[in-house]
């Protein structure tokens, strides 16, 4: 037959969900099989190893997990021991056998076969989420993933992974089922060692591999912190969400990437990285009386979206002279009862640390009728080599901001550069002149 | 783009204005030639950029006797894809600059390009992508075959994809015992 013909035909009988004739899959190299594993959920990846023998232990070399509490949506899952799902379900195994069987008689029938067997294995996946859904499989579900998770991590080196991803959910999770992750998590931190020589007594401990880390409602506290600074000094991408974190300092002299969406801290002052290039805070809270202090030179974008309330003592950005993109979303700010919050006092600071952004967003920011903004410095600051140049900050974002309070004045610090066109552009809005004030230095 | 292999004249031609030539020409296993973008092909391809920068580069076609023509052509359907795509590519990467997702998602068009291939095509892709140290091209394709794996329970990513399970039954049985933590079991 001419090639191309049988390439066709080939093709038409996988649109009819018929087997390509040979392994593909298994025939790629050892590297490749684990890219791919790599975008499987954790349960799913070990599970490959009953597919053949080729498949039996790459599992445990997988350079990324992805453990995630959806994975373990009770699907498939009898609602009674005894019943007849469970024996299909517990069949995982077996029905491969026979599976092979009817695959070796006569691969036409079997593609029959195997579509019915597809459309019947999703219609007692609706059953089950109807069970799961009136019936409350949260426990059951939550026991799975307690036992996976746990033995997971004691058979797999996860000081040897390139990404790990810890996913629970806290409507789905039992009480304190945040605490019980950490807790999972606490201790493949102490035991977890990339050499298998054995713990070393009195030693520091020896540094993990872990470039990326995503922590989805786990309970951390200075343990975790203290990981991070010490034994994570690889990793460059960390992910909180909503995590409650007794962490007083965050420091590290690797990441790049600093994540930390809707967290609840405690007491956290300090948040410190020499290395940080991005650093997005979006939602979440402080102690009531805790200033946040963030010394992170490197970071080039910065997302700040928290609300007054949550950040009551403040949240005080160092210097960051490389800052290229920057947005600002202060939230529930107009609100009456939070006007004497520190965190509103404190924008006019918050600003000027960021001066230096090309691409400026500010939003929530000087709302109508606020007082709370009096005054916006846009200040270049003429200790970095002098070089920014005014006309920079011309390409700001200022769309969005509502500068219609007037008690306003803008103050505009510069060096170089052409100082009114900037005045020109504010003026566009709802600006008057006579707000604004040009302060030319030498 | 195929081009024409046997006409003298134009290979001639081609011969001349080799030197500052911005496209390279590749020549599939079974001697189709394929031009591509020089820029695109030193940027996706570690091997290819290797190849130019090293000079080992065949004016009359540089042969991948790896990589069948199909296969190629759609490498070379990518490469130029790519050039044409990036000020998307820019746009995207400003607007989700926050993004840090540890697998770059495929964008659309790539998903497309992928979507649209054959089972074979798809692992013949695969490997000439691995061949000539495409990262994206790699990412972007074995993103799709995982994406034909998720969800699917061990028997039909078997059906898929065709392993033949040359376990005994007691094997099976060994390892699902050893590892109960990770299947249903109650």
């Amino acid at each position: 037959m001419d090639p191309a013909k049988a390439k066709r035909k080939k093709a038409r009988r996988h649109r009819r969900g018929a087997k390509p004739e040979p392994d593909r899959l298994s025939a790629l190299p050892d590297c490749l099989l684990h890219v791919i594993m790599s975008s499987l959920k954790a349960r799913q990846v070990v599970q490959t190893c009953v597919l053949s023998r080729r498949w039996r232990d790459l599992w445990r070399t997988v350079p990324c997990l992805d453990v995630d509490l959806d994975e373990f949506k009770a699907k498939k899952t009898p609602a009674a021991p005894g019943g007849d799902h469970n024996a299909a379900s517990n069949s995982n195994v077996r029905t491969a056998q026979s599976d092979e069987d009817i695959s070796a008689s006569d691969p036409e029938s079997s593609d029959s076969d195997s579509s019915d067997s597809c459309s019947s294995f999703s219609s007692s996946d609706d059953d089950d989420d109807s069970k799961y859904r009136y019936g409350g499989n949260k426990d059951k579900e939550w026991k799975d993933f307690e036992d996976f998770t746990v033995n997971l991590m004691h058979r797999c080196n996860i000081s040897q992974l390139d990404s790990f991803r810890l996913h629970s959910r806290r409507l789905r999770a039992p009480r304190y089922g945040d605490r019980q992750v950490g807790g999972w998590l606490r201790r493949a931190m102490k035991y977890c060692t990339p050499y298998p020589a054995g713990q070393r007594k009195g030693l520091s401990p020896s540094p993990w591999h872990l470039k990326r880390l995503h922590l989805c409602f786990v309970a951390l506290n200075n343990c975790f912190a203290d990981h991070v600074t010490s034994v994570l000094r690889t990793l460059e991408d960390l992910e909180l969400d909503d995590c409650r974190c007794e962490i007083q300092s965050v420091t590290s002299h690797s990441l790049k990437s600093l994540v930390l969406k809707n967290c609840r801290w405690f007491s956290l002052s300090e948040i410190t990285s020499r290395t940080l290039k991005t650093l997005v805070i979006d939602g979440g809270s402080n102690t009531d009386d805790c200033l946040l202090v963030i010394l992170t030179p490197a970071v080039a974008y910065l997302h700040l979206a928290v609300s007054v309330s949550g950040f009551d003592a403040g949240i005080s950005l160092n210097d960051m002279p490389s800052l290229v993109k920057a947005s600002i979303h202060l939230r529930d700010h107009a609100g009456s009862i939070f006007a004497s919050h520190k965190l509103c006092g404190d924008q006019s600071k918050l600003i000027c640390s960021i001066s230096n952004a090309t691409s400026l967003e500010l939003k929530g920011v000087g709302r109508k009728g606020s007082p709370n903004l009096e005054k916006l410095t846009l200040r270049h600051c003429k200790k970095k080599k002098g070089k920014t140049k005014l006309s920079k900050t011309t390409s700001s974002e200022f769309l969005g901001l509502n500068f219609m309070s007037e008690n306003l004045k803008i103050e505009i610090i510069y060096k170089y550069g052409n100082g009114h066109q900037l005045v020109k552009l504010l003026c566009y809005g709802n600006l008057s002149k006579k707000c604004i004030k040009l302060i030319k230095v030498n | 783009m195929e081009v024409d292999k046997g006409k003298g004249e134009a290979e001639e031609t081609r011969k001349v204005a080799e030197a500052d030539r911005d496209t390279v020409t590749l020549k599939s296993s079974d001697g189709k030639l394929f031009e591509v973008s020089k820029e695109a092909a030193a940027r996706l391809s570690t091997v290819l950029a290797g190849m130019i920068a090293g000079g080992s580069i065949d004016d009359n076609g540089t042969d991948l006797k790896q990589i069948g023509s199909e296969a190629l052509e759609n490498v070379v359907d990518y490469c130029n894809k790519h050039a044409n795509s990036i000020p998307s590519a820019a746009l995207i990467s400003s607007s989700i600059s926050f993004n840090t997702a540890p697998f770059k998602e495929p964008e659309e068009w790539e998903r497309k390009f992928v979507d649209r291939l054959s089972h074979d095509a798809l692992f013949d892709l695969v490997e000439a992508a691995n061949f000539l140290g495409m990262e994206r091209l790699l990412d972007v394709t074995c993103h799709k075959i995982s994406e034909m794996m998720k969800g699917k329970s061990p028997d039909q990513i078997r059906e898929v994809f065709n392993i033949k399970n040359d376990y005994t039954k007691e094997e099976l049985e060994e390892i699902r015992q050893e590892l109960a933590w990770a299947f249903y079991d109650d």
